[in-house]
């Protein structure tokens, strides 16, 4: 598993530990319309710190170590790969935005209001659509596109 | 459009210069060893620059690397 391989593992299992968050963020104010009790805002707090410390480790500690010291970070195979996933989350972003903003209003109506602090979330949630296409995309690549491992 | 397939001949060439391993290969032509691998398997097709420097790695023209057979 190369730097790239590494980064988009931690990157997507960090991204799938902001589903249930974004899932339950959806459902109260969307379809119950309420807000936060002081419980749910620790307890999404403490996700987002759990997410943020295993990027931070995940990046900074796992993703750098290499087999060789004269291995390079990323060759033209891996350029192809993200330059490829790069264009399918390009596309996917094009698509998801316009249906990302469009969902809060037919779901509230025409008189129906959200509170200010949610537009972050919604904003977030549609970057994390493309986001987390791109890491999958970069993923399935590399494992449609692996060789036999096979040194002898 | 007719299809065309790649082989090579990377891992014989490996053993016939001194057994030299997918990392030192890799070392040599300054690319992981993952895409070493997608090579010799076929499942990369490298650019123009990388596969000369793979038969400059094992000092042989580049069609003794390479072959190219069009598949109609």
């Amino acid at each position: 598993m190369n730097r790239t391989q590494k980064e988009a593992l931690v990157i997507l299992v960090s991204e799938l530990l902001t589903l249930p968050m974004f899932a339950y963020a959806f459902y109260k104010l969307f379809i119950l319309k309420e807000t936060f009790t002081g419980l749910e805002r620790f307890l999404l707090l403490l996700e987002a710190l759990i997410m943020v410390v295993w990027t931070l480790l995940g990046l900074l500690v796992w993703a750098p170590k290499r087999r060789s010291p004269r291995e390079p970070v990323a060759d033209e195979r891996d350029k192809q790969i993200t330059h490829k996933a790069a264009m399918v989350s390009l596309i996917s972003a094009c698509i998801s935005l316009p249906v990302v903003s469009v969902i809060p209003r037919l779901i509230v109506g025409d008189n129906g209001c959200v509170p200010a602090w949610s537009l972050p979330f919604i904003i977030f949630g549609a970057i994390l659509i493309p986001g987390t296409i791109y890491w999958i995309a970069i993923l399935v690549q590399y494992f449609y596109r692996r060789g036999k491992d096979g040194e002898k | 459009m007719a299809k065309s397939n790649l082989s090579n001949q990377i891992r014989r060439l490996r053993f016939e210069n001194g057994e030299m391993t997918q990392e030192q290969l890799a070392d040599r032509v300054g690319v992981t060893r993952q895409t070493i691998i997608a090579i010799e398997s076929g499942k990369y097709a490298p650019s123009l620059p990388l596969a000369f420097r793979i038969a400059c790695a094992f000092a042989v023209p580049l069609e003794t690397v390479f072959q190219y057979q069009e598949i109609v």
